[in-house]
């Protein structure tokens, strides 16, 4: 049985096998909290690839259409708010920073940056959804919701012709289905955020038990991977002028 | 409860109690929790098609009408399809077997395998009660657009239904991955794992990358039809094709799912009562791979006639061609493990055999319509359900029926009666073919699949149709029976009832809690029935 | 068994910082007046290289198992399938009118 690398050191490991069963929550169907950790890791790491088939089958979408319907898909993803989306970008990577930090310090065994930084992280996570926020109500605003709030007429005044306005239609329904489905993801990223700093609290974390925070820091920057991608499909397809700022 | 009064502790009688069946993490008590669930769906299914059987004796459709002909055919194929034939094997044997073949403990998450039951109870209760209160009538392809403009039953909580079961497909095959790589026992590199793991880890990796993109299609046709914007319709700037694309690039996948783990298991039994070792090991579980892999190669061939372009159908045809080979290389190797052995008739072994010659058969069709031009002809006819009948029942009901009386004396501690057993396998078989034979000449003949009502000349092969599924059906009553029955009356099996070389024999039947008193250590190869006999003969 | 070192803060600190300058010029680059698909292949290719880092250096896929490199491997390489296999039909669907109207 060969195994395979793994995060711990050797001291760590000989601490792990005497001391960490008394203390450590490890299941019955593990050998050590480390293959526990990792068999953890690997789970998550599974899991992400069946996501990224997920938003694959988006994208294959909105490749498809956009393939035949290019000039209708630039002139809709132009209207989008890129200032609120490109500023949502930086706001998700530094939540990233921030979550690759506390695993680093819940893996040093500090808990106190640990807890700072998963505080920070689902601070940020939360920020990016008031922003989010935002920009649906700029949507909302600027009539770019199809079936509730759309207006022919305005894109056929852009330069449209009326068979191009159905396109731009299916261009914003993958637009909402993309964000909204991220934003679940988020939302779901941050009550994972929030129950780890509750348990960091009570001081459940330490140098060699810290999977949760190792595993939910995965999805966080998956999540955060996501988004990196749905700004050049979604925001920067045509072509934007600095006149462009008005959206806000 | 008779298995209860037997002395020694195993997982059936360590706790006792509804709550404790509901609440248990032990991966043999969730797969029996999961063979109940998938029993019931079999038969309700079961039970659709029977109507549909009965109405298509006669060619003006006596029966039922129109519309409940389309709600009945919908229903067998969604509940056969999406709760019966994807989830039997893994979820039911795989879960219980998969941790003792490798001498675990338990699978990775246990908790997230009950959590994947809820799910699987969860959108069958979603999809039942769609067919039931009201009725589906799309066809279990979903296409649009039945499902999202033309269609006034119950589409939503059927969608719903489907893509909770997919997250539920997609758990346990997380889980079956992490425990393969995970929890082997010392010694059991990946070459000495038996086949059955090997197809079990194949079909969970088809499990996670094809199930995201069906559940994806299946959403967007809900957010189509809840807000009325065009997504796949075409009147408004959408491609129909583009939902047929992301259907069956799980679809097609699924084909496997179904039928990998039943390869698995019949790569089991056939060198068990054999007393040999698997033919050409190295290859039948690589080619496990190669299936796996060039599944997702083919999807587009349910689409040559919708309208892709005669390029990519090109590709797709050729690529489906490729299949064959892996498929072939395990029909040969069971052959040839075949080949001199000491074989016996128990009641696996023929369903196993059984399987075998009907895999054949519905695969060589199968080459039929890969061909881009005899696709055309037969495309969406009575040959295309022929086919795959052969592959779903004739293949994987067969395979699964095998394990299950393979395995049944592990899961239970009990024999089944050996003769009602044998008769059963051969009704099956004998009403299978009666069943579907005549559909593949009624298909070539033209007759048109998901019609109520057929030009008279039919009409003797689907009497010849409907008399086989009633004896199909018989069939799979007797099973019901006998196998409940020997709950009671079996008699006590012992830990090798089969003299079978896997490691989950090496342990009491019914298990302990625990699988193993202590973690076996493996110095063998999987199927070493050669070196067993050599001893004897010393 | 090889012990494989954890990045250090500093190198989490350049890699953000890296990261933001990227999407900084990912957006400065859609002010260029390019055609329509060279905004598509240039965001993409600055969100790959965005990707990666993420997944190499805050993922840890530097100093992760074997294991782990071959999740990601099939991950990316079945996106790529359905992608390329999908668009396949859509590439070449030019010959027959692709929207055929009311």
């Amino acid at each position: 049985m060969s195994y395979e690398p793994s995060y711990a050191t050797m001291r760590l490991r000989d601490e792990l096998d005497q001391t960490a069963v008394v203390f450590h929550p490890l299941e019955e169907q593990y050998r050590n909290l480390e293959e526990q950790h990792e068999a953890g890791t690997l789970g998550m790491w599974v899991f992400l690839a069946t996501e990224v088939m997920f938003f694959g089958a988006l994208f294959l979408g909105l490749g498809a259409y956009h393939i035949h319907y290019g000039p209708a898909f630039e002139k809709a993803s132009e209207k989008l708010n890129w200032v609120i989306g490109g500023l949502n970008t930086i706001v998700l990577l530094v939540s990233s920073l921030f979550m690759v930090l506390a695993v680093h310090y819940a893996k040093a065994g500090h808990r106190k940056h640990l807890m700072t930084f998963l505080g920070l992280t689902a601070l940020l996570g939360g920020m990016f959804l008031v922003l989010k926020g935002f920009e649906y109500y700029t949507d909302y605003r600027d009539n770019l919701i199809p079936g509730w709030r759309f207006d022919d007429q305005e894109w056929v005044k852009e330069g449209l012709t009326p068979e191009q306005v159905p396109q731009v239609k299916l261009f914003l329904i993958f637009y909402w289905v993309m964000t909204g489905l991220h934003g679940v993801h988020v939302t779901v990223g941050i009550i994972a955020v929030l129950v780890l700093l509750v348990l960091a609290r009570r001081g459940t974390f330490t140098p060699v038990y810290y999977s949760p925070v190792d595993v939910t820091a995965l999805y966080w920057h998956f999540v955060d991977t996501v988004w990196i991608f749905l700004l050049p499909m979604l925001y920067l397809l045509g072509t934007h002028t600095l006149a462009d700022l008005h959206i806000l | 409860m008779s298995i209860a009064i037997q002395p020694r502790e195993n997982y059936l009688n360590t706790t006792t109690g509804v709550l404790s069946w509901l609440l248990t993490k032990d991966h043999k008590r969730i797969a029996l929790l999961y063979l109940i669930t998938v029993t019931v769906m079999f038969f309700l299914g079961g039970v659709a098609i029977t109507i549909v059987r009965l109405n298509l004796m006669t060619p003006d459709s006596g029966l039922v009408s129109a519309d409940t002909y389309n709600k009945l055919f919908t229903m067998h194929g969604v509940i056969m399809v999406f709760f019966f034939l994807v989830p039997v094997v893994p979820t039911v044997l795989g879960n219980f077997c998969l941790p003792l073949m490798i001498g675990a403990k338990d699978l990775a998450f246990p908790r997230l395998n009950l959590a994947s039951w809820y799910l699987f109870v969860l959108g069958a209760v979603w999809a039942l009660y769609a067919m039931l209160a009201g009725g589906l009538d799309t066809g279990w392809t979903f296409y649009t657009p039945y499902t999202t403009s033309s269609s006034h039953s119950n589409v939503i909580p059927a969608l719903i239904g489907i893509v909770i079961v997919g997250f539920s497909s997609i758990l346990t095959g997380l889980n079956f991955i992490v425990t393969v790589h995970r929890l082997r026992a010392p010694g059991l590199t990946w070459w000495r794992l038996p086949i059955f793991v090997w197809t079990i880890y194949a079909t969970s990796f088809i499990f996670l990358l094809a199930t995201p993109t069906v559940a994806m299609a299946l959403i967007l046709e809900i957010v189509e039809r809840l807000w009325g914007i065009g997504i796949f319709d075409p009147a408004l700037g959408g491609d129909p094709l583009l939902f047929q694309h992301l259907f069956w690039f799980y679809s097609h996948p699924a084909v496997y799912i179904m039928i990998l783990p039943g390869m698995g298991i019949v790569s089991e039994v056939i060198p068990c009562f054999s007393r040999k070792n698997l033919y050409g090991y190295t290859f039948v579980a690589l080619s496990s791979f190669g299936i796996a892999s060039l599944s997702f190669l083919v999807w587009a061939h349910h689409m040559f006639v919708a309208g892709i372009s005669l390029y990519a159908a090109m590709i797709f045809s050729l690529l489906s061609y490729l299949v064959a080979v892996p498929s072939a290389i395990k029909v040969f190797n069971w052959t040839a493990t075949l080949y001199k052995g000491s074989i016996s008739f128990e009641a696996p072994m023929l369903y196993a055999l059984g399987f075998v010659c009907l895999f054949t058969a519905g695969g060589l069709t199968g080459l039929f319509l890969a061909c881009l031009g005899m696709d055309m002809h037969v495309h969406d006819t009575y040959f295309v359900i022929a086919h795959f009948h052969f592959i779903m029942v004739g293949g994987m009901v067969m395979a699964y029926m095998s394990g299950l009386h393979y395995w049944w004396p592990k899961i239970t501690g009990r024999m089944y009666s050996e003769w009602w057993s044998k008769l059963s396998a051969l009704i099956i078989f004998i009403g299978f073919f009666l069943t579907f034979l005549p559909q593949f000449i009624v298909g070539y003949a033209g007759m048109p699949r998901r019609y109520n009502h057929y030009p008279p000349e039919f009409q003797v092969w689907n009497v010849m149709s409907s008399a086989g599924a009633s004896i199909l059906g018989v069939g799979y009553v007797l099973p019901l029976c006998y196998l409940i029955l020997s709950l009671w009356y079996g008699k006590p099996a012992g830990p090798n009832p089969w003299g079978a070389t896997g490691l989950e024999w090496q342990t009491p039947s019914p298990p302990p809690t625990e699988n193993f008193a202590t973690t076996p250590v493996v110095v063998r190869g999987p199927y070493e029935y050669h070196v067993e006999k050599a001893q004897n003969e010393l | 068994m090889t012990e494989k070192r954890t990045p250090s803060v500093t190198t989490y600190m350049i890699v953000c910082a890296l990261l933001i300058v990227l999407t900084v010029l990912t957006v400065t680059v859609s002010f260029f007046d390019l055609p329509g698909i060279w905004h598509v292949v240039l965001g993409l290719c600055i969100a790959a290289v965005k990707g990666a880092l993420v997944v190499v250096f805050f993922m840890h896929a530097l100093i992760s198992s074997r294991v782990t490199w071959i999740v990601i491997a099939v991950a990316c390489f079945w996106l790529c399938l359905l992608l390329m296999l999908g668009l396949t039909d859509y590439f070449t669907r030019g010959l027959v009118p692709f929207m055929t109207g009311h």
